[in-house]
């Protein structure tokens, strides 16, 4: 005999679901919502507006339902000769963020990775080097993370794009700005000193 | 440096346990599952955060406890004076293993360190600051065990005073899975072979650092044993440690005799970018080989060293008399190695080290570890092994389950 009606519990269990979410914080979470009706309804609307959300046919950015093209690669004052490729769309966001990238974008939806069954056809690449001779690319910027997965895939990226005369470039790797350099660990600081620059 | 206080909570057998020290050498009497070990292992446990003795961190929370209660913490904390710019500084570490059991069942041990009163990130920002060199019997496998067993001790070795070797071991080990999963996925997926050069070029950037570090820890580890002194066993015999890189040698090929003293390994190359050069080479050519095996054949997760006294192996033709002056000697060579790259004297902790030894050679090995280190404890169920004569000035204690008394 449950304890609590159904509706409750669905919640509960489809919250339980969630990243980072055990059980306590999805009973909590559930009657946060009981107890805040309008709040419940807009997450709803919100939710079910999830399903209008596409792959721009590009980029592979995010973009809405009946838009073939992304925000960016729609704007007719962003650099079509120049593309950054990210592993996903929040490092998208990021650098719009940063506000200063003038070029378009290439989302790869992940890294390569053989241990979690992820190769190179896993992932939006075979498009990026179509993108290349279509829409006449001078520039590649490789934007995956400096892990060892992005790396790797950075290193792929660079074989696969050479021998299509393109310019590739990799983000600089160093310190971060406002950093304090004696709590910078050794690796950060070897990156720093090997891609330092002359003072202008 | 030395201890001056250690605390135990909840630490193996130990509920509370508390002893404070002075400099010198300290003998710790007791019978037979007393604790003994159980102390020294705690002592090394304060460089190293991982012990010799447990395959998992859980192993090292009080047993009795941990089947009481669902949440259990374990202390392991000790003041020290550490030399730091010409003289001696107070220092304080404490290690935390936070136990809990799951309402599932499931065990989980969590790892807290805090040096000075300061809980810090990671245990790797606390690596290096407590020194210690451990014998144990136990140990002797590393003579005559498998490769696996050498090859964990040089990175316990190597790692603490070594961040960007610990580091590349790290960034190896994760290359490593990544290139073996792709091995195995062959057969069934296939593709484009241009998939495993990014991480063979990983696996030589970082492989080359690890085998370059250990060729030249080896090598300064030979030559340290050399000028005390240490390598030679007696009746002429000299022991030397060899290097045997995974480059892609046979791995039954013979071991090669008699070699002169430093003389570095045949083809071992010249510099670290050689290495490095030699390792992304090596491993393309070796790619057919890997695929049918289905894992990565060479790298430093295959190299070995060997003890050679006066030529011949000792984990073949050696007594076991000389397998235990062999291994006393790696752990006096780390011990003076220790101090000429960090400045600061290793604590000595051996457990049961005299025994099986003749008394010519009881006298060397504590003659040699007492110049050695400003603090040694030593265990032992035979104090009568320890004469003054032999070891002057000797605090001999009596081991109880809260702490030390004087005998």
């Amino acid at each position: 005999m449950p304890v609590l009606p159904e509706p409750i519990q669905r919640l509960m269990q489809a919250l339980e679901r969630l990243p980072g979410v055990g059980p306590k914080t999805s009973a909590r979470l559930a009657f946060f919502l009981l107890r805040h009706l309008p709040l419940a309804r807009d997450l709803a609307q919100a939710l079910e507006d999830l399903e209008r959300v596409t792959l721009c046919r590009r980029c592979f950015h995010l973009t809405e339902e009946g838009q073939a093209f992304c925000a960016i690669c729609r704007d007719p004052r962003r650099d079509p000769a120049t593309v950054c490729v990210v592993e996903d769309p929040l490092d998208v966001l990021a650098l719009e963020q940063a506000g200063v990238y003038q070029g378009r974008y290439h989302v790869l939806h992940g890294v390569i990775s053989p241990v979690e069954g992820v190769g190179p056809e896993d992932l939006r690449i075979r498009e990026l080097l179509e993108r290349i001779p279509a829409e006449g690319i001078q520039e590649v910027i490789l934007a995956t993370n400096p892990s060892l997965e992005g790396d790797a895939t950075a290193m792929y990226l660079y074989e696969r794009l050479k021998p299509l005369g393109v310019r590739v470039t990799r983000l600089a790797q160093g310190l971060p700005s406002g950093g304090d350099l004696e709590y910078a660990d050794p690796l950060t600081l070897v990156r720093a000193l090997m891609g330092r620059q002359e003072m202008a | 440096m030395y201890f001056t206080h250690l605390y135990l909570e909840n630490f193996r057998r130990f509920v509370y346990w508390e002893h404070t020290f002075s400099p010198g050498v300290h003998l710790i009497v007791g019978p037979n599952a007393r604790g003994k070990t159980t102390l020294l292992e705690a002592g090394a446990y304060l460089s190293t955060f991982s012990s010799f003795l447990a395959r998992q961190p859980r192993e090292l929370v009080n047993q009795a406890l941990a089947m009481q209660n669902p949440f259990l913490v374990t202390r392991i904390r000790a003041t020290f004076m550490r030399e730091e710019d010409g003289r001696h500084r107070e220092r304080r570490i404490e290690v935390r293993l936070i136990f809990r059991r799951e309402t599932n069942g499931l065990v989980r041990t969590q790892k807290e360190v805090l040096v000075d009163g300061v809980k810090r990130k990671t245990l790797t920002e606390a690596l290096g600051l407590v020194q210690t060199v451990l014998f144990l019997p136990h140990m002797l496998h590393i003579v005559d065990g498998a490769p696996e067993l050498r090859r964990r001790y040089l990175n316990f070795s190597i790692a603490p005073g070594h961040p960007e070797y610990a580091r590349a071991l790290s960034e190896y080990t994760k290359a490593l899975q990544q290139r073996n999963a792709l091995l195995k996925q062959w057969w069934e997926r296939r593709g484009d072979p241009q998939v495993m050069l990014p991480w063979e070029k990983k696996l030589a950037e970082h492989g080359a650092t690890i085998m370059w570090t250990r060729h030249q820890v080896l090598q300064r580890w030979n030559f340290l044993a050399d000028e005390q002194g240490w390598n030679r066993l007696g009746d002429g015999e000299v022991l030397r440690l060899v290097y045997r890189p995974a480059l892609g040698h046979e791995a039954d090929e013979e071991v090669p005799m008699l070699l002169p003293f430093y003389q570095p390994e045949p083809d071992f190359p010249k510099s670290l970018p050689a290495l490095q050069d030699l390792l992304f080479q090596r491993l393309q050519e070796r790619r057919p080989l890997d695929l049918r095996r289905g894992h990565t054949t060479l790298g430093p997760h295959r190299d070995d060293f060997r003890f050679l006294v006066s030529g011949l192996d000792l984990a073949v033709y050696g007594s076991r008399g000389q397998m235990r002056s062999a291994l006393l000697m790696l752990k006096l060579v780390e011990a003076a190695w220790y101090y000429e790259t960090s400045g600061v004297r290793p604590v000595i902790l051996l457990d049961e080290v005299l025994a099986e030894l003749d008394r010519e050679r009881r006298e060397r090995v504590m003659a040699a570890f007492q110049g050695f280190g400003e603090q040694l404890w030593a265990t032992t169920t035979e104090p009568d092994l320890f004469p003054e004569a032999v070891v002057p000035r000797l605090h001999v204690w009596a081991l109880q389950d809260t702490g030390l008394v004087s005998v």
